[in-house]
């Protein structure tokens, strides 16, 4: 092998880093200027010319076309990735750090305040889900500090001057064990804050309707992890969202009609949720942090905002990669204007009738895996599931909230179940005959597909009449 | 307009000519400060051609070598002749100044091998 042809060699193995269509129509000219431009006795690429072609490749495979739309475009799925990557990264550093406080110290140092039992078991909130609220907890207002989490202990009492009595008695325990009490004067005579080393504590006398008592609150440290993994997961994920944005869109520009049409009719009401979820995720956490004022623990409000809008980015995310499986395995748009040929139409008119029995048959599946979850969550009790004992609308996974759309998802899935068992079978009047007409122009794929997509249409009255699915079908009627 | 795209335009202000051929251009007329590569080279071109500034001239096997030819299309000599109007433009407004400080008189300007103020290489062919 001479030097020539191994240096050929290398630089068609650099520039595998380009897309193949790209390579297609380019290798051979840029092996030949290579080529051209390399002294006789060189062996191998510099590493110049091998970063150069790498850095080249990239760019075809990831850089944004020009066009304000893109960057508008890049920049809803760079935040949106952004976001998810920063919730999901602040929940396993959430999940990785020690417990805030355990339930043993909390009620140890509340005995410090109250030496007696409490009336119920203490209130845990450690759930950085729970604590973006900054909620009247329980009942009672906690005055400050609600992001933090906190472990809460009631101990009832008569009536209000009981009540000051026991805060007054507590107040003079923790002074007499070393903390370091805020004075209980005129005004502030129902609650004091308390700190000894790490340790805060606010002690209440608290009073809604006939429940009157002292509240002990015991706070625990902020995993400072929490924030930190959120701030590296958003800016990780927004390269990551603009580098699939041009990965996509360069897709997009080269697809046929039907593709593009695809993809712009999956992405675009994606892209319009995102928007929303982006700025009511945002604005309530720093519209929560910014509250009395701004402190260091208050990114953990932004970081806590964006794990409760999990569910909707993650169902986000998977429909922007069902645009990008489409990007990615649809046909190219034909060349030089050519229509498609008639074993092409064939083709894919066989796998959207397909198509039309897999979402019927994927909606019925949610539904039957839903009622089978909730049964197995609720024990196994059929009879209150068939009773309205268990109502479904209390059952939504991730439950029912704005910034959760399977709610509204499970809407069209209902549907599926309910009459989909009628349309699917009625569908084969039109999947039949296309699959007999394209079965010799058409692939073992895609006959295959079609075939198993017809088996759902008979196996979906067959299942929605078996006990499991007509128990389901009582259960959601309810 | 960016400098190697300056230069690889300019470069085509001429007969037609292939990939290696425009790298070689580019350096003579940059005085060797700017060497172009490959990747770059062709991600330029492909710039070039989706704004409609140059176009497939023709192609060749040479030693067994695919060589396609690239030249300027009337909109690329257009933008290379404003370019090249700006650039002198920016240059005169700079001698004067000089000029004004009493300190050297520059004739013309050069930027490269390309004179402004007194010969545009290889834009007169091109415009023709």
């Amino acid at each position: 092998m001479t030097n020539q042809d191994r240096l050929a060699r290398t630089y068609g193995g650099l520039l595998h880093a380009y897309p193949r269509r790209y390579r297609r129509a380019r290798r051979d000219e840029m092996l030949s200027t290579l080529l051209d431009g390399a002294p006789p006795d060189r062996r191998w690429p510099t590493l110049a010319e091998a970063s150069d072609l790498v850095i080249g490749g990239l760019r075809c495979h990831f850089q944004l076309p020009r066009g304000v739309a893109y960057q508008v475009i890049a920049l809803l799925v760079g935040m949106t990735v952004g976001l998810t990557f920063a919730a999901s990264a602040s929940w396993l550093a959430w999940a990785g750090s020690p417990e805030p406080i355990s339930v043993s110290t909390a009620t140890a140092l509340a005995h410090e305040a109250m030496p007696r039992e409490p009336a119920g078991g203490p209130v845990s909130y450690q759930d950085p889900r729970s604590l973006i609220l900054g909620e009247a907890a329980g009942g009672y207002s906690v005055a400050a500090a609600p992001e933090l989490p906190r472990i809460e202990f009631r101990y009832p009492g008569g009536d209000v001057a009981e009540g000051i009595t026991m805060l007054a008695a507590a107040h003079e325990r923790l002074l007499a064990e070393g903390w370091d009490a805020q004075p209980l004067d005129e005004n502030s005579a129902s609650d004091f804050w308390a700190s000894r080393g790490d340790a805060r504590m606010w002690v209440g006398y608290y009073a809604t309707g006939q429940d009157l008592g002292v509240g002990v609150v015991v706070h625990g440290g902020l995993p400072v992890a929490v924030p930190l993994a959120a701030i590296i997961g958003l800016l990780i994920g927004l390269v990551v969202g603009w580098l699939w944005t041009g990965w996509a869109v360069r897709r997009y520009q080269r697809h046929a009609p039907a593709a593009r049409a695809f993809m712009v009719i999956v992405t675009a009401p994606i892209l319009v949720i995102a928007l929303v979820t982006i700025v009511v995720t945002a604005g309530y956490g720093i519209s929560v942090a910014f509250t009395d004022g701004w402190s260091w623990s208050d990114p953990i409000q932004i970081a806590t905002a964006m794990m409760r809008a999990i569910p909707t980015l993650g169902l986000l995310l998977g429909g922007l990669l069902v645009a990008s499986v489409v990007a990615a395995r649809a046909p190219e748009g034909p060349e030089h204007g050519q229509p498609f040929t008639a074993a092409q139409t064939m083709r894919y008119g066989a796998r959207a009738a397909a198509s039309v029995h897999l979402l019927i048959a994927a909606g019925f599946a949610a539904i039957l895996v839903w009622y089978l979850a909730t049964l197995h969550g609720t024990g196994g009790d059929r009879s209150g599931m068939l009773t309205n004992r268990y109502d479904p609308k209390d059952h939504v996974p991730f439950g029912d909230s704005p910034l959760n759309p399977i709610g509204a998802l499970l809407v069209p899935a209902e549907l599926s179940f309910l009459i989909g068992w009628l349309l699917s079978p009625a569908w084969l009047t039109v999947s039949l005959p296309l699959l007999a007409v394209s079965w010799r122009s058409t692939g073992w794929r895609t006959r295959g597909l079609v075939v198993v997509a017809a088996l759902t249409a008979v196996a979906l009255p067959a299942l929605v009449f078996s006990p499991t699915g007509s128990d389901a079908a009582t259960w959601l009627a309810d | 307009m960016h400098e190697p795209t300056f230069f690889i335009l300019t470069s085509l202000a001429g007969p037609p000519l292939h990939g290696y051929a425009i790298i070689q251009t580019v350096g003579k007329l940059s005085d060797g400060r700017i060497t172009l590569r490959a990747g770059t080279l062709y991600a330029a071109l492909d710039r070039l051609a989706g704004d409609d500034l140059i176009t497939l001239d023709r192609e060749e096997v040479v030693d067994s070598r695919l060589r396609r030819y690239y030249r300027l299309t009337d909109s690329g000599t257009n933008a290379l002749s404003a370019e090249v109007d700006r650039m002198r433009r920016s240059a005169s407004v700079a001698a004067a100044g000089l000029r004004r400080l009493g300190g050297a008189t520059p004739g013309a300007v050069t930027l490269g091998a390309v004179t402004l103020g007194a010969v545009t290489l290889g834009l007169s062919g091109a415009a023709a």
